[in-house]
Formats: C-alpha cells, sequence, structure tokens
C-alpha cells in the first residue's frame, strides 16, 4: 500500500464515531439538561453586535415610523393596507364578543373616513373607500347575527354607524342595499328586546314616555324599520 | 455565552467525536472507549467548572487528560499496549466490529489494525494530524516537540504504518 493510499485510508477512519445516545446522554449527565436557549437571549446575542444594533434600530424605528405614518391613511392610501394589517392584528388579539364590537367600530371609522375624502373631495380615494365601507357593513351583518354580545353593546355602535352612514349620506353616497343589509340583520336583536320590554310593560314598571315609545317601537318593527326601532329602544333604556 | 455550562457545552460538541475516536483507535473497544471518554470529558468538566480561565487550549488539555487515561487504562489492567492484528480483531468489541465492518472494507479495517500496533507517539502523531486535521503546529504544541521533530516523527510513523501492513 502506498503512502498516499494509506493516508487516504487514514482519512476514512474519520467515519468512525461514538453512538449520538451516549454523545447526548453523556453531555446531560456531565452539565445537566441543556440550557435552553430563548428567543430573547437570541435576539439580544444579536442585537448587541453593534453594527447589527444600529440596522436593528434602523429597521425598527422605519418599521414604526411606516405604521404610525399608515395610522393616518384613508382608503386608497399607498399605506392604508398596513393600517388594516394593523387593525386585523389587534383584532386577532381579541376574544370573539369583542371582535365584533371591535369590526362595529371599524365600519363606523372607514364611514368618517369615507366623509372626509369626499369633503377633501380625493376623488381617487373614493372609490376604494365606498368598497372599504361595503366590507365593513357585510362583515357587520355577520357579526350581528352571529353575537352573543348584549343589546346594548351592539346597539350604541350601530346607531353609531347610522349616524356616520346618514352624514355620508348628505354628502352624496348612498349605499341602498348595505343599509338594507344592515337593518334587516337587526331584526331578531330588536324583536328579543322587544319581549323584554313588553315584560316590563305587562309588570306595569316602564314610564308613561317608555311606554309611548314602546309603541312606536312596535310600529317600526311591523314595518321593517329596525334600525329606527334600535334608536327608540336605546330611548327607551336611557342611552 | 458567558455561563461555565455554555462553555463547556461548545467544547464538549466540538470534541466528543476526535477524543473517542483517538482512544477508540487505543483501545479497539466501543464500551472501553464509551468509559475512557466519558472519564475524560468528566475530568475535563470539573476542572473547567473549578477555573475555565486557566485552561488556555481545551483541545490540547482534553487531548492530555485522555492520553493519560489510556496509558493508566492499559497499565491497571495489566494489559499490553501492542497487539498483533489477529489478536486485536478477536478483541475488539463484537458489537463494534460488526458496526465498523459494515462501513470500513477490508484495507481499511487493516489499516486500522495496524494503526492500533504503532508506538504511542506515533499513534498520536498520526490521529492528530491525519484523523483529526491537526496543523504540524498544533501536533508540535501537544507532543512538546519542534514542528521540525514533529514533521520527521510523523514521516517514521507512516512508514512503520506500512511496515505494519506489508508484514
Amino acid at each position: 500500500m502506498q503512502e498516499k493510499e494509506i493516508i487516504s485510508k487514514l482519512h476514512e477512519l474519520k467515519q468512525i464515531k461514538p453512538s449520538t445516545n451516549w454523545v447526548v446522554s453523556l453531555k446531560k449527565q456531565l452539565i445537566g439538561e441543556q440550557p435552553k436557549i430563548s428567543v430573547f437571549d437570541v435576539l439580544s446575542g444579536m442585537i448587541f453586535q453593534r453594527k447589527l444594533a444600529y440596522a436593528t434600530i434602523s429597521l425598527v424605528i422605519m418599521v414604526v415610523g411606516v405604521f404610525g405614518f399608515a395610522q393616518y391613511t384613508v382608503p386608497g392610501d399607498l399605506l392604508f393596507p398596513m393600517k388594516k394589517i394593523t387593525e386585523q392584528s389587534q383584532s386577532a388579539l381579541l376574544s370573539l364578543s369583542d371582535q365584533s364590537n371591535y369590526n362595529l367600530d371599524i365600519v363606523n371609522k372607514r364611514l368618517g373616513e369615507l366623509a372626509i375624502i369626499i369633503k377633501e373631495n380625493k376623488t381617487n380615494n373614493i372609490a376604494p373607500a365606498v368598497q372599504e365601507v361595503k366590507d365593513g357593513i357585510a362583515q357587520a351583518v355577520k357579526d350581528i347575527s352571529n353575537s352573543t354580545n348584549d343589546f346594548t353593546n351592539i346597539a350604541t355602535r350601530v346607531q353609531k354607524i347610522q349616524q356616520t352612514k346618514r352624514e355620508v349620506e348628505t354628502l352624496g353616497v348612498i349605499m341602498l342595499q348595505e343599509s338594507n343589509n344592515l337593518n334587516d340583520a337587526l331584526a331578531s336583536l330588536v324583536e328579543n328586546e322587544i319581549k323584554v320590554l313588553s315584560q316590563l310593560s305587562d309588570s306595569e314598571t316602564l314610564t308613561l314616555e317608555q311606554e309611548i315609545r314602546l309603541v312606536e317601537v312596535k310600529a317600526h318593527y311591523k314595518k321593517g324599520e329596525y334600525m329606527a326601532a334600535l334608536e327608540k329602544i336605546l330611548l327607551i333604556n336611557g342611552q | 455565552m458567558n455561563n461555565p455550562e455554555q462553555k463547556f457545552s461548545k467544547i464538549y460538541d466540538q470534541h466528543i467525536e476526535k477524543i473517542y475516536r483517538f482512544v477508540f483507535l487505543k483501545v479497539s473497544s466501543k464500551e472501553i472507549a464509551e468509559d475512557i471518554s466519558s472519564r475524560v470529558f468528566m475530568k475535563g468538566w470539573e476542572v473547567f467548572r473549578n477555573g475555565a480561565d486557566k485552561i488556555e487550549n481545551p483541545k490540547a488539555f482534553l487531548y492530555q487528560i485522555a492520553r493519560n487515561m489510556v496509558i493508566d487504562h492499559y497499565r491497571e489492567k495489566g494489559k499490553t499496549k501492542i497487539v498483533s492484528a489477529d489478536f486485536c480483531s478477536q478483541i475488539a468489541d463484537p458489537k463494534t466490529n460488526i458496526q465498523e465492518k459494515a462501513i470500513i472494507n477490508a484495507d481499511l479495517e487493516k489499516v486500522k489494525i495496524a494503526l492500533t500496533g504503532l508506538s504511542d507517539d506515533y499513534q498520536n502523531v498520526v490521529i492528530w494530524h491525519y484523523l483529526d486535521d491537526l496543523s504540524i503546529k498544533e501536533v508540535s504544541k501537544l507532543l512538546d516537540r519542534s514542528e521540525d521533530a514533529t514533521r520527521v516523527l510523523l514521516h517514521r510513523a507512516l512508514n512503520s504504518l506500512r511496515e505494519h501492513l506489508t508484514s
């Protein structure tokens, strides 16, 4: 066997390795459980490297800045998707019942943005803003139908939506289909509340003024004007 | 990474295979190699824990412990270190033999056995330089010799290995 061949064979002896189980168990035996390296350790280790630290800080400032600035955007703006991401992230952290409330608040916010867009005559933003409101109302309709929240929580938010929607309508944007859908979604909510109020009426708990409003509520309900009924119920409840 | 456990953990990961192989090639038994390697690292950890700063070169430190423990092993057991090729394959751990034979061909097995028959210094210089990829400079430090002397030793070790293979 030539020297080269011998050296080559010697290199091949590197195949001799201990069993993995033995290596792991000996390590455990020697220095206990492997220290668990947390994400914080890794990140802090990286962050404290000078250059990386500058880069990290710059990146954080940039991201915070961009997301912060995005909060002042309206539908149709370049950074508006970031605003939506922030909202969706916040929504994801909430419980299901809080999520439906949050979504109703967002609808109101979108309507408010639409009103600003129209007032400031940002013609390019109108179509995306209207679409955002439509999407928001569609989601709100689903939330109201599936919601287990108490009447007041939903009703006060729906009332705010209704008020902002009226403002938008005075500016010339009417979304009839969405208004009808939102109105219809309130049917069962109003019906349940009428039952409760009727029981109070039977037990003569309501004042005369409240009795009169209850009659009006029932009239609105019969006509399918659930939104109007809801607003009157809020008045009865002293909201 | 400041605590001794983490530092030693890294040293362990870097050297466990090499130390095991170094010992295995000298004792030709999986169980004995595991036992000695375990004690090498236990001793290493003990010293490291009580004064990590005192250890300048963990690699040299671990190899030195391993060398001493292998010498102690042969001394305690009254075993001769130099064994014939035939005898060596008989005393080798049967499980290891099966495992090794599955991956190492006949020529390789011969080299392994021939290596076992070399003197301690020859074995060390060959293993460190050709298997553990230590430079002549590193090997010379481990052996406490000059680099020229280490080159000569390596040359002689290879000649001796060739002789064992042809005999």
